[in-house]
């Protein structure tokens, strides 16, 4: 595999950067956002969310990703949908998942979600969604709730609380 | 009319006939969403044949549709569009919740799906499978079939709240 | 007067209000373009794709896709799992090319692993995916017919499909997101008597090919109908990020099996086909292609299938031998940890892009040193080549648009995710 070029730069570097890389060749491919909230390990200063674009350039077979930091609340980068079509729908997506705001977007709203959604589902303080599986009540199973432990309607065996038989003469 | 008449009336081999005719070229809606589409699709080619039943002919619009096979998972953005749907259909209208996605949300459990189309629409049949094989679709049509065919033809569904 | 009738006006609030079945978004008697929904219920929009178009009578002026009826939170669902379960959550995001998706998500995870995949791993790996090319194509091929009234095309693919599902159940156990392809190599061997039923798909192949080549090629109608529409030129493609067989129909030479090649395929020898018109009819054509391509593919990986591992068994990924665990008091602790948990994957992040039947399939993966995915993003195709749909429709009829859209081959559900 041929190596990647990796670039890290920062909004205003990257509305200067990006009509260069236009020029040289470079195709837009993919253009996504990070949140870097949990990634602890890089001791530099770069802030909650990233966007990440990668790029390739067919001449030469190379690749190259570029990480974009946003900046200011809601984090803003520039858009390039004037430089790359591809960016159209794709910072649409990461301002649907993420709440990044695109600066020069002609049309930036939700694209996945439906339109009065609140939230960004994939921010890491967005919790999943999952449902707590609830069964439906069965002819002969009656269970009251996930996690407990089935009972058989009326029942003339007496169980303890692990659910087993109580002994005959035994205590309580 | 059975409610209308109290016990008065008896149709029997009305009934039969009734049940017959339904069920015997059930028209699909096309509702086909994602992975299980593809084998819905499948079930309808040579290999599997669904014009057995008289059902290879899928109904684009809903109105000409007896039957609503939700294949695939249902989204946030989808689920109105899918009760809209149900509601264009006329009655009678039977459900079939094609695959894991439809029947209870499958693997995926979180805010994007539907967990099960039976939160919207109410469903006959539940046909299990990631996607399911064409040959358990047609089990779950033929299961179908039964009901329909058991089925009293004067009553209508009580309308989902 | 009145801009329109005042019934009319009633009537069309009464339609908005209330919801029930609205299909004519705007009509102005004055102006004669009106804006059309189309779907996202519709037999003709590949999957739940909306259309908004903007007709001036017969003729398409503008077309806006509204998607996300399909949006699943997959690359929610993928950091809840670990890096084993993600790939069954990552093979449903294309569905008509499910190896793609896992080939290129198990791809990005050995890259951060640092681990190689053994050479019978990486013919398996080849296999199913050519393999899948040939259904995905197979599927298109059938769903173009269908969609221009050439019902035939669908019951002749879906036929060939059929035998290769065969293959896929008879290998994987399953006939479509098989979950087969994992980081490390591929999840089992190949079963005994693979090699004769791979004969008989390629012996028979090369003929239905043609046979489809007689029924569509030189089809007064079928060319009518796509020489001509939906063109999209070099420079588009480049600037809409279009890959794959659309952009290699617009002349655009680049196929990621031989310019960027990945497991053997630099070991295989194949043609990548190029049309330079860029209409209906040349990606028609490439599609035709590639599959006779994918064939002669197929027949150079059955010949030189390697033995040994198909899967790399270093113990902290792979679970020991059933029999192993009967002695080692290691091998049942590694297989609790690596079933219970999973296998943790160094910090770090990579990309890996595979040529999948519709252009450029990547996955990025980031780790934070854990058992689960911190962030699984994958490039699907689909997105990046629906946004050249109002292009290619621009101008033309609504059939055209038809045409565009079976042409496109768009696979919402990895559109959505």
């Amino acid at each position: 595999m041929t190596s990647t070029v990796r670039e890290l730069l920062l909004s205003a570097e990257w509305a200067e950067r990006a009509p260069d890389l236009r020029d040289e060749g470079w195709m837009l491919l993919d253009l996504h956002g990070v949140d870097r909230i949990g990634l602890t390990s890089e001791a530099d200063d770069r802030g909650r969310f990233e966007i990440v674009c990668h790029l390739v350039k067919r001449d030469d077979a190379s690749r190259m990703i570029v990480h974009v930091g946003a900046e200011g609340d809601p984090p803003t980068v520039a858009s390039v949908t004037h430089l790359w079509g591809t960016a159209g729908f794709a910072e649409r997506e990461t301002y649907d998942m993420y709440g990044i705001v695109f600066d020069g977007h002609a049309d930036l709203t939700r694209i996945l979600m439906p339109d009065d959604w609140e939230g960004h589902p994939l921010r890491k303080d967005y919790d999943v969604g999952k449902i707590v599986i609830d069964f439906k009540p069965q002819p002969f199973l009656q269970i009251e709730a996930p996690g407990q432990a089935p009972s058989f309607g009326e029942s003339e065996v007496e169980t303890d609380a692990l659910g087993q038989m109580k002994q005959d003469g035994a205590d309580e | 009319m059975s409610d209308y008449y109290g016990a008065n009336f008896v149709t029997t081999n009305l009934d039969k006939l009734v049940n017959w005719a339904r069920k015997s070229s059930l028209w699909p809606a096309t509702f086909g969403l994602a992975c299980c589409a593809i084998e819905m699709m499948a079930t309808t080619m040579p290999r599997h044949d669904l014009a057995r039943f008289g059902m290879e002919r899928f109904s684009a619009s809903p109105r000409q549709a007896d039957l609503m096979i939700v294949a695939g998972r249902v989204s946030q953005k989808m689920a109105p569009v899918l009760r809209q749907v149900y509601d264009q259909m006329s009655e009678p209208k039977w459900v079939i919740s094609m695959g894991a996605c439809a029947s209870t949300g499958g693997v995926f459990n979180n805010y994007g799906l539907v967990q099960g189309v039976d939160q919207i629409v109410p469903v006959d049949v539940y046909v299990p499978g990631c996607p399911p094989r064409p040959e358990m679709l047609i089990d779950g049509i033929m299961l179908l079939h039964d009901r329909i065919s058991k089925g009293d033809y004067t009553s209508t569904r009580t309308a989902v709240s | 007067m009145s801009r329109t009738e005042p019934r009319v006006d009633e009537a069309i609030q009464r339609i908005e209000d209330e919801g029930q079945g609205a299909f004519v978004e705007s009509y102005d008697p004055d102006d004669e373009v009106m804006t059309i929904n189309m779907g996202p219920v519709h037999p003709a929009t590949h999957g739940v794709l909306r259309l908004l178009l903007k007709l001036d009578g017969e003729t398409v002026t503008d077309c806006k896709p509204i998607i996300g009826y399909l949006h699943t939170g997959m690359e929610k669902e993928c950091e809840d799992q670990n890096w084993r379960g993600a790939v069954t959550i990552v093979t449903r995001m294309d569905y008509l090319a499910p190896f793609f998706n896992e080939h290129a998500y198990s791809r990005a995870v050995e890259t951060l692993l640092g681990i190689e995949v053994p050479p019978r791993g990486m013919y398996i790996r080849m296999l199913m995916s050519e393999l899948n090319r040939l259904t995905s194509h197979l599927v298109q091929f059938g769903t173009q017919g269908l969609d221009m009234g050439a019902m035939s095309a669908m019951f002749y693919g879906f036929r060939e499909r059929e035998m290769i599902t065969d293959f896929f159940e008879m290998v994987t156990g399953l006939r479509m997101n098989h979950g087969y392809i994992i980081p490390g190599g591929v999840w089992e061997d190949l079963p005994d008597g693979w090699r004769e039923q791979m004969d008989n798909i390629l012996e028979v192949m090369p003929n239905r090919l043609n046979e489809y080549q007689e029924l569509l090629s030189e089809n007064p109608i079928f060319i009518e109908r796509t020489r001509g529409v939906g063109t999209i030129t070099a420079e588009e493609c480049d600037s809409f990020g279009v890959t794959g067989p659309i952009a290699r129909a617009s002349g655009i030479d680049w196929d990621l099996r031989r310019d960027l090649p990945y497991e053997a395929y630099d070991e295989l020898d194949f043609d990548v086909p190029i049309q330079e018109q860029g209409d209906v009819y040349a990606r028609y054509q490439v599609r035709m292609a590639e599959m006779i391509q994918s064939v002669a593919l197929l027949e150079q990986i059955v010949e030189r299938m390697p033995e040994g591992d198909y899967k790399n068994m270093d113990p902290k990924l792979t679970p020991p031998p059933r029999s192993e665990m009967n002695r080692s008091m290691e091998a049942v602790i590694h297989h609790f940890k690596l079933v219970t948990q999973g296998y943790v994957v160094p910090e770090g992040e990579a990309y890996f892009a595979v040529e999948s039947p519709r252009g450029e399939l990547g996955a990025f993966v980031v780790s934070d040193g854990g058992t689960s995915p911190y962030r699984c993003h994958v490039r699907d195709p689909s997105f990046y080549n629906l946004q050249s749909l109002p292009i290619m429709a621009r101008g033309g009829l609504v059939a055209d648009l038809i045409a565009c859209i079976a042409s496109l081959d768009p696979i919402m559900g990895g559109v959505d995710r």
